[in-house]
């Protein structure tokens, strides 16, 4: 029933279907996305609540009375997806996506192709074998105006998206060369810029920081699954505990290591496996004046994104990225989520190395040499500053602990072993530099997270000084990109005014959109 | 990209740029000043007052033998109030440029921050109470940076206030 799709090949002007008839349903298929959506809405928000019931599951076993529950809820769930399904219904007019959805509450959404800033295919695991896909829309005004077409034949959803970019790059004004545009979404001709194995995605499984935010997932579960610990005073336990206890105090704390190391190398093995799920056959390709992804092993997506609204290139090592050479790119965008708060819209290249992150940078930033870069770094007095501020705690503790306790105190000092090397480690990561006009900024501690980004997409920049940067010539300068600041302290007054200068000059120079 | 024909990429002579350091800064209105000796007054006269309603009322014997000291206190702050007052208004000041607006702050912190008038969204006239008093007008500008104004510039008198809007304005619509 879908085939019968307005068919605009030149998409100078849509033929208005005018009758009722124009509204087109989803595939049938599209009520198994309704309930994979809607438990995936459920777990994302609701997990917490789901938790205790889940461990009452797993302590008493189903009983009798907890049948009833269980079922009502499958029950509303798949009523609740089929009236989903009947109540969906789309259609293209003018240049603009009409969709009424709703069961209880109904709602018409206008969405203009011109308003849409991201257009995404994806394609489940169960509509791969039928040929079907999603298409998901995202407008760049709230996530109310979010909307998926979910079970539409693939070649229809590539034949929007060509559409839909076609009628954008005519909106924006662009030169007569437009008249053939290559809608080619999918693409064994271009050339490719970036291709992850799965060695580089496990690399990236293990270093990126979602291994923290499965502990943290874990943890309430765990709790709930887990109320009665009567079972670490069991006998067994408790004779192995006692065994390493003879064995002194090494070896307690050798195993407590070890206990800890099991249990980071578990939550890395789930990460790792987890980006593999979600970035196997990661490609990266640029043509038409955007950068698009494929990727995915379940689902797979396809995304792309204008070069034109990249603010800044965002370039991430973390502390275990650090030891297996493996950075994280992500190409921000301005946008704002639904509480207001400025939050770019995210496009993760995984898992580069540093000739890797080099390389696209300035494929992408093409006047941007890394070659020319100067790095230059901040005065050591920004070392200075974290050490006398640590300091004020450190020699009270001190003080006090001496008076009372005696010469003991002077332990206390030994936190100067931590604090002086972790002050010059922070000093000497921060780095600017400026190239082909391009900015370079990099601050960090033991990971790194570097931002580059074309001076003309600047908002504004300020430059601070404290009383002590006053005595020393020294500044802070600030830059605002749309939706993030980045700052750089304790650089020469000088450098920071130039900077200032500079930017300026860029910014007011410049007539190219910057959003 | 359409602007790669008028693109131009000539190397600059850094110290041929138009430099935000020696720009000569404006002063707000005067009555900036004022606005604070009175927030001095206010605080002074409440603050005395409800000590002084407790020292009368209170029993004795509690806390009261203290509180004569906080008359002490009070005058202290009053006094760092109107100095604060003072070198605030010393330290704040605007130059309007013909591509920018340049504002400068901060008695210890010491700030110059820049919106280049193509980068603006919108800009508010702010007018507060003790400001209408006053014939004053903060104006507010905004950038696509962020949440909260970028640059909030107070006490400018209400006439100038429109003027400096009306030419931002006209300013940041003549996009080329």
């Amino acid at each position: 029933m879908t085939d019968t799709v307005i068919d605009d090949k030149p998409p100078a002007s849509d033929p208005a279907p005018n009758t009722e008839d124009g509204w087109q349903r989803l595939s049938p298929v599209a009520i198994l996305f309704f309930v994979f959506k809607f438990l995936k809405d459920t777990l994302q928000h609701g997990w917490q609540g789901l938790a205790p019931i889940f461990a009452i599951f797993v302590a008493k076993g189903l009983s009798g009375w907890m049948l009833f529950p269980v079922a009502g809820g499958v029950l509303i769930l798949i009523v609740g997806s089929i009236l989903s399904y009947f109540y969906f219904r789309f259609t293209m007019l003018d240049g603009a996506f009409l969709i009424r959805q709703g069961v209880i509450k109904k709602k018409q959404l206008n969405l203009a192709f011109e308003r849409i800033q991201n257009i995404e295919i994806k394609q489940p695991v169960y509509f791969r074998p039928l040929g079907l896909a999603v298409l998901a829309l995202e407008s760049a005004g709230s996530a109310a105006e979010e909307v998926s077409l979910a079970g539409i034949p693939l070649t229809l959803a590539r034949e929007i998206r060509g559409d839909v970019t076609a009628r954008k790059k005519r909106a924006a004004g662009e030169t007569s060369q437009t008249e053939e545009v290559p809608i080619t979404p999918v693409t064994d001709d271009q050339p490719v810029l970036v291709k992850q194995d799965i060695k580089s995605l496990i690399k990236y499984g293990v270093s990126n920081n979602n291994i923290w935010i499965f502990a943290g997932l874990a943890a309430p579960v765990i709790n709930q699954v887990d109320e009665d610990w009567s079972w670490v005073s069991s006998p067994y336990i408790q004779t192995i505990a006692d065994q390493v206890k003879a064995m002194g105090p090494i070896a307690v704390g050798l195993s407590s290591f070890l206990l800890l190391l099991s249990v980071i190398l578990l939550l890395m093995t789930i990460s790792a496996i987890a980006s593999i799920v979600i970035h196997y056959g990661y490609t990266l390709q640029r043509f038409d004046g955007r950068i698009h992804r494929n990727n995915g092993l379940l689902e797979k997506q396809q995304a792309s994104m204008e070069e034109s609204k990249i603010q800044r290139i965002y370039v991430r090592q973390s502390m275990i990225g650090r030891l297996v050479g493996c950075f994280t790119m992500t190409f921000r965008q301005i946008g704002f989520s639904a509480n207001g708060m400025p939050q770019g819209k995210r496009f993760i290249v995984p898992s580069l190395d540093q000739p890797g992150y080099h390389d696209l940078i300035s494929t992408l930033y093409d006047s941007f040499d890394w070659s020319k870069l100067e790095r230059r770094g901040v005065n050591a007095m920004y070392a200075r500053r974290i050490i006398l501020f640590a300091s004020i705690p450190i020699l009270i503790a001190t003080a006090i602990t001496t008076a009372v306790a005696g010469s003991i105190g002077f332990l206390w000092l030994a936190a100067y072993l931590v604090i002086i090397p972790l002050a010059l480690l922070k000093k000497n990561k921060y780095q600017y530099g400026m190239s082909g006009g391009y900015a370079f900024m990099q601050l960090g501690l033991i990971g790194r997270s570097i931002s580059v980004f074309p001076l003309y997409k600047v908002q504004t920049v300020s430059v601070r000084q404290t009383p002590g940067q006053r005595r020393k010539n020294l500044a802070t300068f600030r830059v605002n990109i749309a939706g993030k600041t980045l700052s750089m302290p304790y650089v020469p007054l000088e450098d920071a005014q130039h900077w200032q200068d500079i930017i300026l000059y860029e910014v007011e120079r410049s007539n190219r959109p910057w959003m | 990209m359409t602007d790669a024909a008028t693109f131009t990429n000539d190397a600059i002579d850094p110290h041929a740029l138009p430099s935000v350091a020696d720009r000569d800064f404006e002063a707000v209105s005067p009555s900036y000043k004022t606005i604070g000796y009175l927030f001095s007054a206010v605080f002074t006269a409440v603050t005395s007052t409800v000590l002084t309603i407790l020292i009368v009322f209170v029993e004795e014997g509690t806390i009261v033998p203290f509180f004569p000291y906080f008359y002490g206190v009070i005058a202290v702050l009053a006094a760092i109030f109107v100095i604060h007052a003072q070198a605030d208004y010393r330290h704040k000041g605007y130059a309007i440029r013909d591509k920018d607006i340049l504002f400068r702050s901060g008695i210890i912190w010491r700030t110059v921050i820049a919106v280049p008038f193509n980068r603006l969204q919108h800009a508010e006239l702010h007018r507060g109470p003790v400001e209408r008093y006053f014939k004053l007008s903060s104006l507010r500008l905004f950038t696509a940076g962020g949440m909260r104004a970028d640059m909030t510039i107070p006490a400018l008198p209400d006439d100038k206030a429109v003027e400096i809007r009306e030419f931002i304005l006209e300013r940041a619509g003549a996009k080329s």
